[in-house]
């Protein structure tokens, strides 16, 4: 026998055989892939389209701006939606407190997630996580719930940011998930960002996803969450 | 007629009858059995969202193509940023499955190939396609495909041989060998 017949002999091996899944199960998890595929597919014409309708302006709009000494109102300082106050009905303080100022600019987070109430990682976290990750994409009403009111400028601020978390939510596969703590490489630099930004307390609590997607110059994104009084929330993202 | 629990016309008895063979390749392209049902998923998704077109051709083919496409640039996208380990020796994907020595031996020898080399091995020893339809589908030169596939010999040689002359193929050892992610 051949080195090369042996090496297809091996790779014919049972061994290779996975369990296969049941066809409801089957079905459901194909529909669910087909349904982000769809949604990555969606926001990124999207995105193609406003970049060519900006190209397609900007020789338009500049002797325009030139001649008028009028400022021209940017689309993306349109008023952004009014977020419930704290303490407000449906939102309560304890779960959802005042975001606070974070240390230094460099972790890139915006806001920080109060300390108080925060939970260590259970073992529901994983899929809480995920669960949390999936409906991201919802109604910003929705969206607020399942976010610390830190990410909530995220949230409202900006339709790019939105487009953001919506391909993020149909990254195509999840490297990493676990506690920040806990992550090595890259994610240690994210830790010590989170630490310095805002407190060793919230980085002891945060849980992080890496979701590896394309269209983003680093490829990959990680998403913080925290748990605060039996709610999983997510906070930002590196 | 599409319908709600099957998917469009024939696509449920698609994915069942294909379903098995699919994992498989996927396992064997990727080494890792969470990988391969992850880059199953996308592609038969991805099959799904385009069955009216698919489901005229041979859609095993199709299906396979685009696993193989996402698995390069996936590839790709993580060649730079992530260096996986050597799989580990023991992670419980399915208890149930007997695996020989020879088989981990190999698994093992493929997960320290480049993903391309990797490919071409699989395509060519796996699914017996012609160096040009390889080439086809990797989207290179069939000189290309010769070259990739001589280095992953030469590389699977000396890992495979030493362990392949100990191990006596008439009667196949088994053990509970796991396969198993390496992350």
């Amino acid at each position: 026998m051949t080195y090369q017949n042996r090496l297809s002999d091996l790779l014919h091996d049972p061994g290779w055989s996975l369990p296969t899944w049941p066809q409801e199960q089957a079905l459901a998890r194909i529909r669910r892939a087909a349904r982000r595929q769809r949604l990555v597919a969606a926001t990124l014409s999207a995105s193609a389209a406003v970049v060519v309708a900006a190209i397609v302006a900007v020789p338009f709009t500049l002797p325009r701006l030139a001649q008028s000494p009028r400022p021209v109102p940017s689309p993306r300082l349109a008023p952004s939606p009014v977020v419930p106050a704290v303490g407000s009905a449906g939102f309560p303080a304890n779960i959802y407190p005042a975001a606070i100022t974070p240390h230094g600019t460099a972790s890139g987070l915006g806001a920080c997630p109060a300390p108080t109430g925060l939970q260590p990682a259970g073992l529901a976290t994983p899929a809480a996580a995920l669960a949390v990750l999936h409906h991201l994409d919802s109604g910003l009403a929705h969206q607020l719930r399942l976010t610390d009111r830190s990410a909530w400028p995220l949230l409202t601020a900006s339709g790019r940011r939105a487009a953001t978390m919506r391909a993020l939510r149909s990254g195509l596969t999840l490297p990493y998930s676990g506690p920040l703590r806990a992550g090595v490489g890259e994610l240690a630099a994210v830790r010590r960002a989170v630490t310095v930004a805002c407190g060793r307390r919230v980085m002891r609590s945060t849980w992080v996803i890496v979701s590896l997607l394309r269209g983003r110059p680093s490829g990959d994104a990680e998403l913080l969450f925290l748990t605060r009084r039996g709610h999983l929330l997510w906070y930002g993202m590196q | 007629m599409a319908d709600s629990r099957t998917g469009p016309d024939g696509f449920g008895d698609f994915v069942a009858a294909a379903l098995p063979g699919l994992l498989r390749f996927g396992h064997v392209l990727t080494g890792d059995p969470r990988e391969a049902e992850d880059l199953v998923q996308e592609a038969l998704a991805r099959s799904l969202r385009r069955w009216r077109w698919v489901r005229g051709e041979d859609a095993v083919p199709y299906v396979r193509r685009a696993m193989v496409n996402t698995h390069i640039s996936r590839w790709r996208t993580w060649q730079a940023r992530v260096r996986l380990g050597t799989p580990p020796d023991d992670c419980a994907d399915d208890p149930g499955l007997r695996r020989s020595e020879e088989w981990d031996l190999l698994r093992r020898a493929l997960a320290q190939l480049p993903v391309r080399q990797r490919t071409v091995i699989v395509l060519r020893y796996y699914e017996d396609l012609p160096d040009a339809s390889i080439a086809e589908l990797m989207g290179c030169t069939s000189g290309t495909v010769r070259s990739q596939a001589a280095r992953g010999l030469a590389a699977l040689r000396p890992l495979l041989e030493p362990g392949l002359a100990g191990v006596v193929p008439k009667a196949r050892r088994t053990s509970t060998v796991q396969g198993g992610a390496s992350r």
